[in-house]
């Protein structure tokens, strides 16, 4: 457990910088999508320490929370909520500079309710292992929307930096793939191979993150 | 690199400018207006802002007047190349 949560404290401390970094320049760009990124990586760093911490404390990852049906499926289903919608911010970012409109395929979806918490519905229902099942279902379709879009943004620049970015997500993406499969067998080893898919993209955005900071020598 | 005038923001016309003033290490205006592909007009405004902001200095030496950039020229050109790679990653521009 003291390795989950590394990994995952890890992967929050490089999380924070970059929806920093995105603040900060988001000053001079002046960009939604930039703003997207921002709040996205802030959200996906409280939930991955939400995830390590929970992890850690009750000795127990959000399968053993499911195969109990105890508190840790409501905490492990509130970083689910927090993932899900930082992936859903990071989507519709991506979008608005891909697209050309803050409105374009997310109309509907970016109207304040549509997008209803997981952990509301899970407080609802009770039905933590559908509710746990759809959301990493639901992760999986916005990272592969994610990854289409950087996919989209290298083959239009073709920087490496972009290409990193893609690869980062992509990782992230076969993560949440492991992790689905996971949940959806409740194995507890296919889970722990997914953390550590997680962290291996959170160690390709590092990458990213201080590639952008050595450049600039003159 | 210079973007067409079309496409250029503000800060990637102050980017133009101050990487042309670099580059020609004691720059006249003629060469910059080349070199950073702007009017004279435009460059004459550009260049007063510069020249507040302190990113680069003018010198004059009888009757030509030639710019410089200062260490705070070359700062700013270090963290625009920072800020480019880093939203250049999310498919974005200065």
């Amino acid at each position: 457990m003291l390795l989950l949560l590394a990994l995952d404290i890890i992967s929050a401390i490089v999380a924070y910088p970059i929806s920093y970094y995105s603040f900060k320049f988001n000053k001079l760009v002046g960009s939604p999508a930039l703003k997207a990124i921002c709040v996205g990586f802030a959200l996906l760093g409280t939930g991955l320490l939400v995830e390590g911490l929970t992890t850690f404390i009750t000795d127990a990852t959000v399968v053993n929370g499911l195969l109990a049906k105890s508190l840790v499926a409501d905490a492990g289903l509130l970083f689910l909520a927090l993932q899900l919608l930082a992936y859903f911010i990071f989507a519709w970012g991506y979008a608005i500079e891909i697209f050309g409109s803050s409105k374009a395929p997310f109309d509907k979806l970016s109207e304040p309710g549509t997008l209803l918490p997981v952990g509301i519905l899970a407080s609802t229902f009770g039905a933590y292992y559908d509710i746990a099942l759809l959301a990493y279902l639901l992760m999986v379709a916005l990272l592969a929307f994610i990854v289409f879009e950087a996919v989209l943004v290298y083959s239009r620049n073709r920087r490496k930096s972009a290409l990193i970015v893609l690869l980062g997500f992509g990782v992230i993406l076969g993560s949440h793939v492991l992790m689905l499969d996971s949940v959806a067998a409740l194995t507890q080893v296919t889970f722990y191979e997914g953390t550590l898919a997680q962290f291996v993209g959170f160690a390709m955005l590092l990458w990213f993150l201080v590639r952008s900071g050595r450049f600039g020598s003159f | 690199m210079v973007h067409s005038e079309k496409q250029r923001s503000t800060l990637r016309i102050y980017i133009d400018i101050v990487t042309a003033v670099k580059d020609l290490h004691t720059a006249k205006p003629t060469h910059i207006l080349n070199k950073a592909n702007l009017s004279h007009d435009r460059l004459v405004k550009f260049l007063d802002q510069l020249l507040a902001h302190g990113l680069i200095e003018e010198k004059v030496e009888g009757e030509s007047r030639y710019y410089e950039v200062t260490t705070k020229g070359i700062q700013f050109l270090i963290e625009m190349q920072r800020a480019d790679e880093f939203v250049a990653g999310f498919g974005m521009a200065l």
